[in-house]
């Protein structure tokens, strides 16, 4: 097991299916393209396809679960609030049905309603998709192969860690703080007294160990003004992948020279 | 070869008024290994981090004197660079991971990396590393969900893989366990025998009696006293100075106290008993 986990390093990064596969920019690419023509067409019928397309697509590369569990909060919340202030704010004649007899739901501002709700939920669900499908240090190690500084690839992928250990040292400290006598739980008031013992050690805590940690990566070379090399990497953009993205960008970008012909020709 | 001279070095970190070192005069020698003990407090890693740099350059302060390391005065050394030639393996194992690579191998390996190493050649090196140190079976685990002691032996391995000339090793033991301290200790061992040049700051007296080459001794900033090990950990006056000596060497003391005085003081336990044999067979002699 270890020979083969060692002999993984020695190629390019095999994943499970195709579309991960893909180079993490390519994705970010069509994805985007994507997301932003739902934008641009604000067309419900389109941008719901477009979600469709998203939800078939994750289960089919066995990210369904991970990408349902996003999407389907930012479904209902931006969905179904969407629809619900349009109904307010957009006036229309065509009353559909009155709900609880009162209020009427116009068929003018479902449509906006609708139009609007799709073009959030095709740009976000472009967004969950892509990290769903893309691990982070692969879209660093894209970025930095294309020129973007190791301390900025660094700074995004060490952010991730220091969320956890936050976390652990926020338990560690508030299990002391409560040790000395300070209540940490019960009501909402203690609650908020408590926050301020628990963030002094926390973030005095997190300074110190960032100057140990500089002192470490140092050690480490990080600060040698060299070229770097990778032991793990990605495979280079085949041919196919290249005329995906093109193909996606040129009819994106015919549709920005549409809209634009629409909106002032 | 002299890897680290010190002249009448005094140094102040910045808003405070008292020396953290006073007087230093020393000079580090190329393969040789040093145990540094002393008080807390007593300016032991200060000096480290003067040999690697981190004073001036990291902590500015105030810094008199010479102090020359591979030749160079420390001011005008890259401290990146230097700070590669002198590798450094600190107290706290948690704050020593990237915290961005999800294997111990990647992570061993991220040093090298940095150097724009050739894969393959990093890939050799770092199963090399993991084979001396034994931490093999770590190599697919995930290095922010280890043990402590775990930790500290990748933070060996991520240090050791870059094969520097130079090792300040501060306090690698005191959040371990008996095992883990075995551990690091037989790792300090191989480093030894590669023949490293190795700076140690530690408590463990009895470990440090049985590998160190010299010992130097410092106390509110100063180096009291220095030479080699024998010599240094058998002089009771070391408890004066806040540091320890070994429990056979207090020992030693006693007999000597008692009336039965041996002809040297002990440091380790195998002197010990080499001592107490002798003695068996010329009381049997007699």
């Amino acid at each position: 097991m270890e020979k083969s986990f060692i002999d993984s390093f020695r190629e390019y990064q095999k994943f499970d299916n195709w579309f991960i596969n893909f180079n993490p920019l390519s994705k970010l690419n069509i994805l985007l393209a994507l997301g932003f023509s739902s934008m641009l067409l604000n067309n419900w019928k389109y941008g719901f396809s477009l979600c469709i397309l998203f939800c078939i697509l994750a289960f089919a590369v066995g990210r369904g679960k991970q990408f349902m569990k996003p999407f389907s909060v930012i479904v209902l919340i931006f969905g179904f609030f969407t629809l619900v202030i349009r109904q307010f704010s957009v006036s229309g004649t065509t009353v559909l049905f009155e709900l609880f007899g009162v209020l009427p739901v116009t068929k003018e501002a479902l449509i906006n309603g609708l139009n609007t709700a799709s073009y959030l939920l095709g740009f976000s669900g472009a967004i969950v998709l892509f990290f769903v499908t893309t691990e982070m240090r692969d879209l660093m190690y894209a970025l930095e192969k294309k020129g973007v500084s190791h301390e900025i690839s660094y700074i995004v992928l060490a952010s991730f860690q220091t969320i956890i250990d936050l976390k652990k040292n926020t338990d560690l400290i508030m299990e002391s703080q409560k040790a000395r006598g300070i209540e940490t739980e019960g009501n909402v008031l203690n609650r908020i007294k408590a926050f301020f013992p628990i963030l002094g050690p926390l973030v005095l805590g997190a300074i110190s160990s960032t100057e140990e940690k500089s002192i470490a990566m140092d050690a480490r070379a990080f600060s040698v003004k060299c070229g770097h090399t990778f032991l793990r990497e990605l495979r280079p953009v085949p041919l196919p992948e290249k005329v995906v993205v093109i193909l996606t960008d040129i009819c994106f970008v015919l549709l920005v020279v549409f809209k634009i012909y629409q909106v002032f020709g | 070869m002299v890897v680290a001279e010190f002249k009448n070095v005094n140094y102040k970190y910045p808003l405070t008024d008292e020396y953290a070192l006073k007087e230093i005069n020393f000079q580090f020698e190329e393969g040789k290994f040093y145990g540094l003990i002393g008080e807390n407090g007593g300016g032991k890693t200060t000096l480290c981090n003067l040999i690697r740099g981190l004073i001036p350059h990291f902590y500015n302060g105030e810094l008199e004197g010479s102090a020359k390391v591979f030749g160079t005065d420390i001011k005008e050394h890259n401290v990146e660079e230097l700070a590669v030639k002198i590798g450094y393996v600190f107290q706290n194992p948690f704050n020593q991971m990237s915290g961005i690579k999800s294997t111990v191998f990647e992570e061993v390996a991220m040093g090298l990396e940095n150097l724009g190493v050739e894969k393959n050649e990093i890939i050799r090196k770092v199963e090399d590393v993991l084979e001396l140190l034994g931490i093999e079976d770590l190599m697919t685990k995930n290095p922010n969900e280890l043990s402590g002691g775990q930790r500290q032996r990748v933070a060996f391995a991520s240090i050791i893989v870059m094969d520097n000339d130079m090792l300040v090793i501060d306090e690698p033991t005191s959040q371990l366990d008996p095992q883990g301290t075995e551990n690091v200790f037989e790792i300090i061992r191989k480093l030894k025998q590669a023949g490293k040049t190795i700076i140690l700051v530690e408590h463990k007296i009895d470990l440090i009696a049985e590998y160190c080459d010299e010992i130097i001794v410092m106390e509110k900033g100063q180096i009291v006293c220095s030479g080699e090990t024998k010599d240094i950990l058998s002089r009771m006056e070391l408890l004066d100075y806040g540091a320890l000596i070994p429990q056979v060497a207090v020992w030693g003391h006693e007999m000597g106290g008692a009336g039965m005085p041996l002809p040297e003081i002990p440091i380790t336990v195998e002197q010990a008993v080499r001592l107490v044999r002798e003695r068996g067979r010329m009381t049997d002699g007699n």
